[in-house]
């Protein structure tokens, strides 16, 4: 069991308020990405977590208890830190016991405990090296036996992977996620990269500047963006913004091209932000004339910068093959459906259920 | 490259070196020499450098009862209160050093840095210029003829740097390494000992033996606050012989050996972590 409620966390260093109030419910067993952009306050929350940091202000519960006084090791969580914070002075098998002989289990239970782990994470081979001897991959493994072989009601990851290189960092992701569905521990997870944050994640939690601008669901959040912010933060490439107007209910952008009916009705006249995403546009004989600034084809597909007649430049993706070449003029429409609608003032979404 | 110009360099580089080797170490490897001579071979001329017939005398003799009555000062005596002294005071620098050092490395209070550059900057005052108000202090406080009173003085002149060099290395040490000890259930002064002393090996070796031979060699407070002989150290024996045996070079050549002996033995098993521990003082601080 490990349920996580956080209710108006604040804190501040000095006179400066670095977590404005933040209120998270997080169901026990859930997998749950923390994800904004650097300094927004991620590690700052998690570190409050795990009692790390004294927070100013709020609640913090584990399975409905309240947990601000208690110290790290009396709140039953595990973390592994960004640069994996391996003893380096003990062994693989040393530093995953190491919180079992603080707690003064048996030495029996420990190695039994510390092979049992070892052998889920692929370490068995491992055990008496020291971490210095290990590659990257590998000692993220042991800081995530260390975690695992004390069996908490919570994990806590600061972004694990972001020292490792790209093909590992995928390896890892998927052995993360894989962890997760077997051992079904409550996992709060902080990164910036928003394809972890899509791919691993139950729910995921954006952030910016001390709040929480969205939580939801990896698609919710890529079909029901909550803002200008969220819209551009996930999903990549990002999705495109113009600057529009509401026009007898269709979005106009530029000199009057029309875009598409609004998606949700608008005073007449009024400016809005429109934003679409790379894949849900595509080449037309009608629509928003563009001229061709780029084309970087990847081989399944092609991606398309374009630049408008105002000079806004927009991304296409597309799985077929292009015939155009740069500086051909074009003329792109927008999916039906798919346009987004942002307040020019707020950047807050004026669509759907968000309205 | 080419090969010639940067080999020409090292050797005399080398030679250079060997030179001021020389230069330095001759006088002592004489009196090392002087030894193992009789006092007649020291005293015929032309000086001879190596000892016609080695022999152990003067060893013997510093360490025999009947040389010690006529010579008033008991080396091995002189011996243990050196031991005394430069070993308590390394304990006690070492433990306070280590508290301090981490605090100042890890504990956030106001003036913190003010502090710690301070102990650094009260180095400067140290010497003769303290001599006198240090006797003056002592005595009011009637430690002044006393192997305790060495003991703390020493202590107090060593903690700023101690402190210092611990302090400078544990700031290397990165802080998740005891978040992490601390969620895995270790508490504030296990996560210290179990993981933070361990890495700082080097620095709390290289702080001891700094203080130890510090201590093991200071003679300008030892011979202004220590009168009676029984209470003397190596060092104010040594500079006794000025007066004691202007001719007898063997016994001094002997005692200086002796008392070398431990500062060189500390220097060889602790060489490898000196260099390491003024370095990794050096990078940061
Ligand atoms: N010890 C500290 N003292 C003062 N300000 C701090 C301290 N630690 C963090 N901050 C500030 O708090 C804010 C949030 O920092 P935090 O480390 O939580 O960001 P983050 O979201 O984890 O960023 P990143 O992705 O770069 O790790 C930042 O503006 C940072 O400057
Ligand atoms: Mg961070």
């Amino acid at each position: 069991m490990g349920s996580v409620a956080l209710k108006n966390i604040r804190k501040s260093y000095g006179a400066v308020e670095v977590l404005h109030g933040i209120d998270l419910d997080i169901q026990d067993g859930e997998f749950t990405v923390l994800v904004g952009p650097s300094g927004c306050g991620k590690s700052t929350l998690l570190r409050s977590i795990a009692g790390l940091e004294t927070i100013s202000n709020g609640d913090i519960a584990i399975d409905g208890t309240v947990i601000n006084s208690l110290v790290p090791k009396d709140r039953d969580i595990a973390m592994v830190f960004q640069n994996y914070a391996l003893y380096p002075h003990m062994s693989v098998a040393k530093n995953m016991g190491f919180s079992l002989r603080l707690a003064k289990e048996p030495q029996d239970r420990i190695d039994s405990k510390v092979r049992a782990a070892a052998e889920i994470l692929d370490l068995t081979a491992l055990l008496d090296r020291y971490p210095r001897q290990l590659s990257g991959g590998q000692r993220q493994r042991v800081a995530m036996g260390r975690a695992i072989v004390r069996d908490p009601k919570v994990f806590l990851f600061d972004e694990p992977l972001s020292n490792l290189d790209a093909k590992l960092r995928v390896q890892m992701r998927s052995e993360i996620k894989e962890l997760h569905q077997r051992l079904k521990t409550t996992t709060i997870y902080v990164t910036h990269d928003q394809i972890e944050a899509m791919t691993m994640a139950d729910r995921i939690v954006v952030m910016r500047g001390g709040h929480v601008e969205q939580i939801g669901t990896p698609l919710e959040l890529y079909d029901n963006p909550a803002s200008v912010f969220v819209a551009g933060f996930i999903g990549s490439p990002a999705m495109n913004f113009l600057p529009a107007r509401n026009s007898d209910g269709s979005l106009q952008v530029g000199k009057g091209e029309n875009l598409g009916p609004s998606p949700v009705s608008l005073r007449n006249g009024r400016e809005v932000i429109v934003g679409f995403r790379p894949e849900d546009i595509r080449l037309s004989d009608g629509g928003l004339p563009a001229k061709v600034a780029l084309i970087e084809p990847t081989g399944a597909e092609t991606q398309l910068t374009l630049r408008t007649t105002e000079g806004n430049g927009v991304i296409m993706t597309t799985r077929e093959r292009i015939a155009h070449s740069v500086g051909d003029a074009v003329h792109v429409a927008v999916t039906p459906g798919k346009l987004h609608c942002f307040d020019t003032e707020t950047e807050l979404s004026l669509t759907g259920s968000v309205q | 490259m080419n090969e010639q110009p940067r080999t020409l360099y090292w050797i005399m580089l080398s030679l250079i070196g060997i030179v001021i080797s020389i230069y330095v170490l001759f006088p002592v490897f004489w009196l090392f020499l002087a030894s193992f001579k009789t006092q007649a071979e020291l005293a015929q001329l032309p000086i001879s450098f190596w000892p016609a017939s080695p022999t152990l005398d003067a060893y013997k003799a510093l360490f025999s009862p009947t040389h010690q009555k006529g010579q008033l000062l008991d080396w091995p005596q002189l011996i243990g209160n050196s031991f005394f002294i430069a070993i308590s005071s390394t304990v006690i620098v070492l433990f306070f050093g280590t508290l301090a050092g981490y605090s100042f490395a890890r504990l956030n209070f106001p003036g913190r840095d003010l502090i710690l550059g301070g102990l650094l900057i009260s180095r400067m005052f140290q010497g003769a210029a303290l001599l006198l108000p240090t006797y003056r202090l002592m005595s009011m406080i009637g430690l002044q003829d006393s192997l305790i009173g060495l003991v703390l003085l020493y202590s107090a002149f060593g903690l700023p740097f101690a402190t210092w060099i611990i302090a400078s290395s544990l700031r290397e040490i990165p802080k998740e390494l005891e978040e992490s000890a601390m969620i895995d259930g270790a508490s504030r002064l296990q996560s210290m000992v179990l993981v933070v002393l361990p890495l700082a090996t080097p620095a709390l070796i290289t702080a001891a033996m700094w203080h130890f031979v510090g201590a093991w060699s200071e003679f300008a407070f030892a011979s202004i606050l220590l009168e009676s002989n029984e209470n003397k150290t190596v060092t104010i024996g040594l500079a006794s012989f000025v007066e004691l045996f202007t001719l007898e070079f063997q016994y001094v050549g002997a005692a200086a050996t002796i008392v070398a002996l431990p500062i060189m033995l500390v220097f060889f098993f602790g060489q490898r972590y000196f260099t390491r521990g003024l370095l990794a003082g050096a990078v940061k601080g």
